[in-house]
C-alpha cells in the first residue's frame, strides 16, 4: 500500500455516511446524559461535598444553642471552613471547565495537576484527618468514662489493627479509582511530549 | 455557526459526523464503541456552550473528541495495554470490489490500533488531511516535532500494513 492509497482506503470507509446517524442522534439524550467520565464524577463528588458541608455549616451550630459564646465560635469555625472549602474545590472546577479549551498536551498536563491534587488530598483525609479523629475522639471517650489505663491500653490495641486495615482498604480503593488513571494519563503525557 | 441552540448543535453533529465517527472507531472496539461515541458526544455538547470562536470549528471538535477518547476508561479491561486487537480481524475472502474495500478498511483500522495512543491522535489528523499547522495546535506539538512525528507513524503504519498482507 502506498500513501495515495492510505488516504484513498480512509476515505473509503462506508460507515461514514450520515443516514445512519439520522435515525440514532437524539440531542436530548445527550444534553441530559450522565458523563461516564473519570472527571466527571469528580466533579459530581465535589458538588455534592459542598452541598453536604454547606447544610452541615448552618445546622451544626444549632446543637449549641445552649452555649451563646460556644455557638458563635463553631459558626465562625465552620464559616472559615466552608469558605476554605469552597476555594479549594472552586479550583478544581475552574481546572475542570478548561480542560477541552486547550490543546491535547495542556489537557492531558491539566488532568494530571487535577488527578494528584485529589489523590494528594483524599490521602490526607485517610493518613491524618481519620487518625487523628479517631483518636480524638477515642480519648474523650475514655477520659469522660474515666476507664483505667490498662482497660484503655487493651481498647487501643484491639482497635489500631483496625485503623491500620481500614487506611490500607482506603489506600487500595483511591489507587484503583483514582491511583490506576492517574497513572495512565501520566504514561500518554510522557509518550506525546517525547523528543 | 452563530448562536448556541440544540438545533445548532445537531446540526454541528451531523455535519461533523464523520470525524467522531472516526476517532471513536480509532479509539474503541465494537463492544465500547457506541459507549465512547456517547461520551464524545456529552463533552462536546457540554464545550459547545462555552465555544467562543477563538479556534476553528474544526480545530475545537477534534480537540474536544480526541481529548475524551485519549482518556477513556472502559469498562472492563478485556485486553493488555493499549492494544485493542490482540488477533487480526476475521475478515472473510473478499466477495467482490465493495467486499475487498472494506476489507482493506478494516485491515487499517486493525494496524492503527496498533499505535500507542497518542500516535493514533497523530496519524488520524494526518489522514484527515490536516496541516501541520493544525495538527500542532491540536495537539500541543511543536511544529517540527508534528513533522518528525508524522513520517516514524507513517513508516510504523506501513510496517504493520505489509505484515497483514504477508501474513
Amino acid at each position: 500500500m502506498d500513501e495515495k492509497q492510505l488516504f484513498d482506503t480512509w476515505k473509503s470507509d462506508h460507515h461514514l455516511r450520515n443516514e445512519e446517524l439520522e435515525a440514532d442522534l437524539e440531542i436530548k439524550k445527550i444534553t441530559h446524559a450522565k458523563s461516564h467520565d473519570l472527571f466527571a464524577k469528580i466533579r459530581r463528588n465535589i458538588i455534592v461535598e459542598l452541598a453536604l458541608s454547606t447544610i452541615v455549616a448552618i445546622g451544626f451550630p444549632f446543637f449549641f444553642t445552649g452555649d451563646k459564646l460556644y455557638f458563635w465560635i463553631i459558626v465562625i469555625l465552620l464559616a472559615c471552613s466552608v469558605a476554605a472549602t469552597f476555594f479549594v474545590y472552586g479550583r478544581y472546577l475552574r481546572d475542570m471547565n478548561q480542560l477541552n479549551e486547550v490543546s491535547l498536551l495542556q489537557s492531558l498536563e491539566k488532568k494530571i495537576s487535577i488527578l494528584s491534587r485529589y489523590v494528594r488530598q483524599l490521602h490526607v483525609y485517610m493518613y491524618i484527618i481519620a487518625p487523628v479523629s479517631f483518636f480524638i475522639g477515642f480519648s474523650y471517650r475514655l477520659h469522660d468514662d474515666h476507664i483505667e489505663l490498662k482497660r484503655w491500653i487493651y481498647l487501643i490495641a484491639f482497635s489500631l489493627p483496625f485503623l491500620v486495615l481500614f487506611m490500607w482498604l482506603c489506600n487500595r480503593y483511591v489507587y484503583a479509582l483514582y491511583g490506576k488513571y492517574l497513572k495512565q494519563v501520566k504514561g500518554l503525557f510522557d509518550d506525546l511530549n517525547e523528543g | 455557526m452563530s448562536g448556541k441552540s440544540d438545533v445548532n448543535f445537531e446540526a454541528l453533529i451531523k455535519e461533523c459526523h464523520p470525524i467522531i465517527y472516526k476517532i471513536c472507531r480509532v479509539y474503541s472496539d465494537k463492544e465500547d464503541f457506541d459507549d465512547l461515541y456517547q461520551e464524545v458526544l456529552i463533552s462536546l455538547w457540554k464545550s459547545f456552550k462555552s465555544f467562543e470562536g477563538r479556534s476553528k470549528w474544526s480545530t475545537w471538535l477534534y480537540r474536544v473528541a480526541l481529548n475524551t477518547a485519549l482518556t477513556y476508561q472502559r469498562k472492563e479491561k478485556r485486553r493488555k495495554g493499549d492494544i485493542l486487537y490482540e488477533d487480526a480481524p476475521d475478515i472473510a475472502a473478499p466477495k467482490d470490489e465493495k467486499d475487498e474495500k472494506e476489507a482493506e478498511v478494516e485491515r487499517l483500522y486493525h494496524a492503527i490500533a496498533q499505535l500507542k495512543k497518542d500516535d493514533r491522535s497523530v496519524i488520524l489528523l494526518y489522514l484527515d488531511e490536516r496541516k501541520y499547522e493544525e495538527i500542532a495546535e491540536i495537539t500541543g506539538l511543536t511544529l517540527s516535532n508534528v513533522g518528525v512525528r508524522v513520517n516514524r507513524i507513517k513508516k510504523k503504519l506501513f510496517q504493520l500494513l505489509s505484515q497483514k498482507n504477508d501474513g
